[in-house]
């Protein structure tokens, strides 16, 4: 063993007694093996160091609990409430609109002079789906936005897709369960003290969809 | 406030079930034990913090979208290897290679005209421009804190190559910045 690795094991925990032993022997015999020894302490000093200090920002904290505890289903089943409320918006206007159909054809026929004619075959028209046949959207307030850190999709940025896989979905969650209206009661992610995160779940951020929100900077 | 206190002796693997099962706090512990490590290993994979940022971010929010594709196993080599995939990737776009020569020389040059409390910096800079093979289980090793098996089973490496390319990045750390940790012996 040379004693750079004899060295370096020492700093990794990783050298046996008997190579203990030999470094130790090596040190009080070279100047060279104390001087080389010296510099990998200070090394592993700064990689301690810089490894205790890095972490992530307490927005970023913030924006990365929120953007993942958004993709969750709601306890109050709002996914479910959701899907089902958009559903009965669009029955609703098919039935409401194929109504007015119908009523107006019987009426053409009904201005006949009076002839009696056959019944009109059930109107059946395709009835597009329109704008009010979605769910409505609550916007909260712009200062709460603005305080949670968080940002609408319309000025999120995804995750370049460089970073992404190519293989996997991409980083815009596609599908993902919107909190909005009756789902924006969520949580609400804060910092403890001693900087760990906690959650809040009756002061809830809105997060429009699963994508990623970026904190302000 | 949800401010549910979990038995810390609880594994990973258990609140990740919970997770699934619903629970938004097991994920808030499960984040805060990982935070730090997986923030580490993004940013000093990648030395760019914004990219970095967004490398975490979506980390987290894979872990969330895939959790019911966690079936079994350590939670914790599930993480690292959905940031190593994400990392990995993202580096396989940089384009970037400096020669050792040139690295150590512009590192001396900072190294003449650095104080104590930029040695972070340099520490930084000679860590990016470690070969990647042996950055990663250097950053895995002294910032994620993963064991040599641990890094071994990540990387699908051998036992003994993990530890010959770590030995390796200190020795390359060593040489770029001997310069500058002269002054300081």
């Amino acid at each position: 063993m040379t004693t750079e690795e004899l060295i370096v094991g020492h700093f990794e925990k990783s050298l046996t007694l008997e190579e203990e032993r030999a470094l130790q022997e090596r040190l009080a015999q070279s100047p060279e093996t104390r001087t080389m020894y010296d510099q990998y302490r200070s090394l592993e000093a700064t990689l301690g160091n810089d490894a205790s200090a890095v972490a992530p920002s307490s927005r970023l904290d913030e924006a990365t609990v929120a953007a993942a505890l958004s993709l969750l289903p709601q306890a109050i089943g709002g996914g479910l409430l959701g899907l089902l409320s958009s559903k009965v918006v669009v029955g609703l206007t098919v039935a409401v609109i194929g109504g007015i159909s119908i009523a107006i054809f019987a009426n053409r026929n009904s201005s006949n002079n009076g002839a009696t004619v056959a019944p009109p075959a059930p109107a059946v028209r395709v009835v597009p789906a329109t704008p009010s046949a979605q769910p409505p959207v609550v916007a909260p307030p712009a200062e709460e936005r603005a305080s949670s850190g968080t940002q609408t999709p319309e000025n999120a940025q995804p995750v370049s897709a460089a970073a992404t896989p190519k293989s996997e979905e991409s980083a815009t969650v596609k599908g993902a369960p919107n909190r909005t209206g009756a789902q924006a009661v969520g949580v609400k992610p804060a910092r403890k003290p001693d900087g760990t995160m906690t959650i809040d779940t009756k002061n809830a951020p809105v997060i429009d969809n699963g994508t990623q929100v970026k904190p302000n900077k | 406030m949800t401010d549910t206190i979990l038995d810390t002796s609880i594994s990973d693997e258990t609140l990740m079930d919970r997770f699934k099962d619903g629970d938004e706090t097991a994920f808030v512990e499960l984040y805060n034990r990982y935070r730090r490590r997986v923030y580490a290993y993004c940013i000093r994979m990648i030395n760019s913090q914004d990219q970095a940022d967004d490398l975490f971010q979506e980390v987290f929010i894979r872990v969330a979208r895939k959790r019911h594709r966690f079936l079994a196993g350590s939670f914790s080599a599930w993480l690292f290897a959905i940031a190593r995939n994400l990392c990995l990737n993202a580096i396989r776009d940089r384009v970037s290679h400096v020669a050792l020569e040139d690295v150590a020389d512009s590192l001396q040059t900072a190294a003449d005209e650095a104080e104590y409390d930029q040695s972070l910096e340099i520490l930084k800079e000679a860590i990016d421009h470690l070969p990647a093979d042996l950055r990663e289980p250097l950053v895995l090793r002294v910032y994620s804190g993963l064991s040599y098996q641990e890094i071994a089973d990540l990387t699908e490496a051998k036992l003994a190559t993990v530890k010959v390319r770590i030995f390796r990045a200190k020795q390359r750390l060593h040489e770029m910045l001997a310069p500058y940790f002269m002054d300081r012996v």
